[in-house]
Formats: C-alpha cells, structure tokens, sequence
C-alpha cells in the first residue's frame, strides 16, 4: 500500500448531479473505516488548491461528474495517463481542465502521484439543486463498489464500520432542527 | 477595420466568464463581459436554519470558500444584533489575514505571471546571471545559482519531452512579451516555490478550520475551536506556536518574493502602468475587526469617486448605515424576468433566458451599483481608499512600492499609475505584505487575550419572532464581498451574495453605464486579434475567481477568434 493514499471528491454540492462525489464520499465514510493514512477529502470545487492535493499523495481515488457519452449514473473510469493527455478541448469532466491543469503542474513540480484513477460518473442533470436525480442516486451503490475496487487495488483493507450509521449529507437539511 | 473578439472559457461548472471585444486599429473599442450560468443561491436557502447558512455559501465558489463562510455568520450575527467574544473575532481575523496570504500569490504565478513571462524564453537564461539579477532585487535566500540551473534543467526536459504540459497553452514568444531570459528564468522558479508557500500558509487554515478548503470550526456565534492551553485535543500553545512559525514563513515569501517580483515587472513593462484603468469609482470595507461588535479595524473601509482621493466617504463599522443604504443591484441588461434596479433585501431571481445581444441583455451577472455609480472593488479600491484615509501603514507601503518600481524603470512613478492593469497587481502584492503584518499582529492579540484569561468562543444566537434583516461585508482577496439576509420566524425567508466578481465583471445598467471589466479594456492595444493576450492581461488583473474566455468578432460579428483562459 502506497504510504500516502487520499480518495477526493470533486463537485458541488449546489448544482444536483455534479454533487455526485461529496455524496458518495459521505455514503463512504459512513459504511466503512479506512485504515490510518487513507484521507477523505471533500474538495468542493478547487482551483489551484488541487495542485497541492496532486502533490501530498502517492495515490488517489477522486470522484467526479464526467462529461462523456453514456446513461446517467454510469461509472467511466480515466486514469493518470488517459488525464494527462485529454486535450484541452475535451470537456472529460465539468471540472476540467482543472484536474488535468492539477495533474501537469504536479507533474512540472516533480511531485504528483504516481497512481491517480478518476471514478467519473455521468450526470443526468446539472443545474441548481441540492439532491442527485433519482438515476444517479440509485448508481451510488455501484459508484461506491468501484471506488472500493480501486481502494483494493491500491492495497487499501476498508472494513465495514460497526455498528452501521447512516450517511450524514448536510446539505439536505431543509428547516430549522 | 474593426473585429470582435470572444473571451470564453468552458470550464468550471459554477458557471464561467466571457468577455467580447470589438478591436479597431489595433485597440479596443467595445466590450462586454458576461456571465454564463446563473446563480441562485437564495433559491437554495429559502426556509432553511440561518445558522446553517454559511455551510452553504461556502460552496459558492470553490476557490472563495471562507470567505463566503465569514460573510454569512456576520450577515445573520447582524440580523440579530449579536456579538462575538474577542477571541472568536481574532480567530476569524487570522484564518482571513492566512486565506489572503495563500490566494494572492497562488493566484498571481499560476494565473496571471504567465500573462507577462514568457516560460520558453527561460530556456535562453543564463543561470549565473539571473541569480546575480535576483539579489540586487531581493534577499531571499533560494535565488541561487544552483537553483536557477536546477529549475532551467527542468524546463528543458520538459520541452525535451516534445510536450510543454502545464505550459501548453501560453503565448510563448508573443511580441508583447518583453522579458529578458533571465527574469523570465526568475519567475518560473518562483512559480515552483509558490506551490510550497500554498502548502504551508494553508496548514493555518487547517489548523483553525479542521480542513481545508470547507472549514468547519465557524459558527454564528463566534467559532468552535475550543481553547485550553494544557490540552491537546483544543487549541493550545503548541498549535499557536505551528500558526506563528507559518505565518512568518509566509510573510517571508511574500516580502522577499511575491512582492519584488511584481515590482520589477510592473518597472519592466511601464506601458502597462497606462492601460486598464476603467472605472475609477472605488469600494472598499474596513477588515479586521478588532472589538466585539465590529466597531474598531486594523485597515480603514470607503468609497473614492472620479480617482479623486479627497472624495473619500469612510464605511467604519458593521452597521455602517452609508453602506447598507446604499447598495443595489441592476437587472435591466440581464437575463432575469423585470428591468428594476433594487437593494438586495428586495432582490428576487426570476431568470429569463435569451440570446446575447449586444444591445439589451447579455449576461446572468447583475450589475451592482454604489448610489447609482460602478464600483471598481479589489485591493486596488482598499489600498486606494487606505492611501486616501491617510492609514500610516497603507501610505508607508505603497510609497516604498512605488520608489522601488521607479528606480528599476528609471522614471518617477507617483500613486496616479495604480489606476491600470499592472496597478491592480502592484496593489495586491503590497495588500499581502500588509496583510501578512496585520495577520501576525491578530495573532498576538489572540494571544494576549488568552493570556489575561479569556477563554470565550461563542454567544448563542437567539432567534425572535418576527421578521429581522441583516448584512455582513468581508473585504476578501477579490474584493467588496457583502451577503444580505431577511429571517423570518427564525427561517430564511431571503438571501443574497453581492460578490466581487459581480462588481468587477458586472454588466451595463439601465443607464448604459459600463461595468469595471468592460471599461477597463476600453483602448487596451491589441498587437494580434488572434492571440489577444493583452486582454487576457487586463482581465487577469482583476483576478477573477470564475475562468475566463474571450471572443474576437469581425465588424459583422461574426466569431474571429476564441480563446480560453484561466
């Protein structure tokens, strides 16, 4: 297992679907304990702060809205290189060239990771909204499988946590407690 | 022959910016900028516990998110009259003074330098010479000569590689890039450092707000971070010592490098001291509070007219009644359903969706305006407005500033040459060594009001019956950021953020008067409509939080040229 090992969710949490990745990173924080020295971090919608978050980890898990073709809630997965080279053109994810920006100037920097996978996740609807539309809501089981996958690759052992607790999404509070 | 050209950049789901311009004889003749999504965040607040509010905000923009934080706990503490203990105001003040700290030179090599250096020229440096460059402008001690062939080294293998990567999308070798190689060399350095000075000024925030970049440690109220200076779990001496220690590395690289290294472009590059002035109406609040209810502040607050430093009116507390009167919002050239003009605690958004015309509306972005007038906000207006008040500290800095840029251009350059596109860099690299002495001073007050024995961090909100209003000002990196709040029962029954880069990148009004962007690049020279880095110069000045790209048109405009930037 790399010594340095964050999974980072990128998204707002404002803007529907592409709250895509704070959303699962909440389910993932409540169904399972990581080992000491794997980070949850939710990063919003970062500028040049990514470049940091590029530069403090071995390895990273990030999740992401994509835009690519496909059915809403599907799982794309892109890795360190397919990143690096997506043309500036190419809209792989709302966020980018954020995350491309991110990666090359880590790399310039002489200290990006050396495993990155994004789980990208295609979006039904982006616009203002705090709750996922009920396809992508519905593929946050398999979008958290596949971030475990990754997890796994990386040698990371998620155990289930005991007892269970139900995922806290702030942002769903709607009046007054 | 005049041709139009398009700023646009397709990034940043949060919505971005897009600024045409029309080009005629090698300058600018017109300009708009816009908006490109909508924003609504009182549409997601709407019923919601106010004292959850800044959860919220702070997911406004991702780049601003304290700030956003810090505006909404001040609006709802206003609404209720209610004030914070010392130290959560100090607390606040440091995690402000740190967030500026970090933003301004982060922003400045990784947006904006890039405008002005010209990375591949590097290649061309030698390293011996541009260290002996570097410490006639500064005594820092990582402008060495081994440092300078280590960073040189690295570029060629980055060109080497046949890909320029992080760089691929500069002006490498426009003809209004005028650097020398080794300055050139110089910056890009400085760029990697920058990356480290990020990394440690930021620890402060995340010392303070448990994470970074969406704090958790505030509260309307005052703040979460318990004190206790025997435990470890609190805050405590070992914590304050780590803030101090970051802090001073931070002010270091600011006063050593940030700074010196915009004085001597600004010096190199004196043209630009002539171009971008634009509205010269100037908004700025005071910042760090320094008592209880908002009353005292470390830096003064106003507002300048015409350029004209005697005209300045003082915005002195977080009651000012100058400002709360005084602000309001224009619709009449955006895409929202109505053409009034109202003051944010009457606002509604009804969006209204149409095509960009030049014309009528073009853009989501409202117009705010001051009494009437555009406001030009950012650290340009603070400092001005800081000159203007006479405070020792602002006046003391910005002279030494200007002396410096002077005796490198070899003319004399007097306050006047802050109205343009390098003033606005000038005044935000002269605004982070300010800030980086007014944060460490926060820090002893902090500590001395510990010391005599306070430990006080929150007042509870109490919520009445009925209806209250509120506002809360925060002078963030970007500028004038003011949130407006109307509670009902307890519950949001209104909110709105009148953020910085509406004030700047703001449209027309009813009145057709231009906003900041646009005025500023009114007469910018254009050397080639195809690559217009020179409006890439202007609207990096600003430094816009949202990307930006920018269309060329032809006189029948149609599309020329389209350009992305960051």
């Amino acid at each position: 297992m790399p010594a340095r090992i964050a999974v980072v969710a990128i998204g707002s949490v404002l803007m529907t679907d592409d709250g895509v990745g704070p959303w699962v990173l909440e389910t993932l924080r409540a169904h399972w304990v990581l080992p000491e020295g794997v980070e949850l971090i939710d990063a919003g919608t970062p500028g040049p702060e990514l470049i940091q978050t590029m530069c403090d980890f071995d390895a990273l898990v990030v999740i992401d809205a994509v835009e690519v073709p496909g059915a809403p809630g599907e799982v794309k997965l892109f890795r360190k290189p397919d990143l690096k080279h997506s043309s500036p053109g190419v809209r792989l994810s709302p966020h980018d060239p954020g995350l491309t920006e991110a990666i090359l100037a880590a790399d310039f920097a002489g200290t990006s990771p050396a495993d990155l996978v994004l789980v990208g996740v295609v979006p039904g609807r982006v616009e203002l909204g705090s709750e996922l539309t009920d396809r992508v809501r519905a593929a946050v089981p398999a979008i958290e499988a596949a971030v475990l996958r990754e997890l796994t690759r990386l040698g990371v052992a998620a155990t289930p946590r005991e007892p269970p607790v139900a995922p806290t999404m702030w942002w769903l509070r709607t009046s007054v407690s | 022959m005049s041709r139009r050209i398009v700023v646009d950049p397709v990034t940043r789901i949060e919505g971005h910016l897009r600024v045409d311009v029309e080009v005629d004889g090698g300058k600018v003749t017109n300009s708009w900028s816009s908006g490109t999504m909508w924003r609504g965040i009182e549409l997601i607040l709407q019923g919601r516990d106010p004292r959850d509010a800044w959860l919220f905000t702070q997911r406004i923009c991702g780049v601003c998110t304290t700030v956003h934080a810090i505006a909404s706990i001040r609006t709802v503490e206003n609404a209720l009259k209610l004030e914070v203990p010392l130290n959560a105001q100090l607390i606040r003040n440091l995690m402000i003074g740190a967030h500026s700290m970090h933003d301004h030179p982060v922003h400045f090599y990784h947006l904006s330098a890039l405008d002005w250096v010209d990375v591949v020229s590097a290649l061309d440096a030698d390293p011996a010479a541009t260290a002996k460059l570097a410490e006639s402008l500064s005594p820092w001690p990582r402008n060495g000569r081994r440092e300078m062939e280590s960073v040189k080294a690295r570029l060629a293998g980055l060109v080497a590689s046949g890909q320029l990567g992080i760089f691929t999308n500069g002006y490498w070798g426009h003809k209004a890039m005028k650097l020398s190689p080794e300055v050139n060399l110089l910056a890009v350095s400085h760029y990697l450092q920058a990356l480290e000075h990020q990394r440690s000024v930021n620890q402060v925030v995340a010392i303070l707000g448990g994470k970074t970049p969406n704090v958790q440690n505030l509260a309307v109220g005052g703040v979460a971070n318990a004190i206790n200076l025997d435990s470890q779990t609190t805050l405590n001496m070992e914590k304050l010592y780590r803030i101090k220690v970051l802090l001073e590395q931070g002010r270091k690289f600011i006063r050593e490098v940030y700074l010196p290294d915009v004085i001597a472009i600004g010096a190199m590059y004196p043209e630009w001291l002539g171009y971008g002035a634009g509205v010269t109406n100037y908004l700025a609040v005071p910042e760090f509070p320094l008592d209880t209810a908002g009353t005292k502040f470390a830096l003064p607050g106003g507002t300048l007219m015409n350029g004209d430093l005697s005209s300045l009116k003082p915005i002195t507390s977080f009651n000012d009644d100058y400002f709360r009167e005084n602000v309001a919002e224009s619709i009449a050239r955006a895409w929202y359903d109505g053409d009034w003009t109202r003051h944010p605690w009457e606002e509604e958004t009804v969006p209204k969706p149409a095509a960009f015309d030049d014309d009528g509306a073009y853009t989501w972005v409202k117009a705010p305006r001051f009494d009437g007038a555009p406001m030009q906000v950012g650290p340009l207006a603070e400092m001005l407005v800081g000159y203007a008040a006479g405070d020792v500290r602002i006046v003391k800095e910005i002279d030494a500033a200007l002396a410096a840029a002077s005796s490198i251009a070899g003319v004399n350059l007097g306050p006047g040459v802050l109205h343009s596109t390098l003033g606005r860099h000038l005044a935000r690299a002269v605004r982070s060594a300010i800030y980086a002495d007014v944060t460490l001073e926060q820090w002893e007050l902090l500590v001395a009001n510990i010391a005599s024995g306070d430990t006080d961090i929150f007042n509870e909100p109490v919520f009445p019956a009925g209806e209250q209003r509120g506002f809360g000002f925060h002078e963030a990196p970007r500028g004038v950021l003011s949130h407006w709040i109307v509670i009902q029962d307890g519950k949001i029954a209104n909110y709105q953020a009148v953020v910085p880069s509406t004030w700047n990148a703001g449209p027309r009004d009813a009145q057709g008067q231009l906003g900041p962007y646009e005025a500023s690049l009114i007469g910018n020279p254009v050397a080639d409509p195809d690559r217009p880095l020179e409006v890439i110069r202007t609207i990096h000045s600003f430094d816009p939080c949202l990307a930006c790209a920018i269309h060329t048109h032809d006189p029948s405009g149609r599309p020329r040229a389209q350009v992305k930037v960051h």
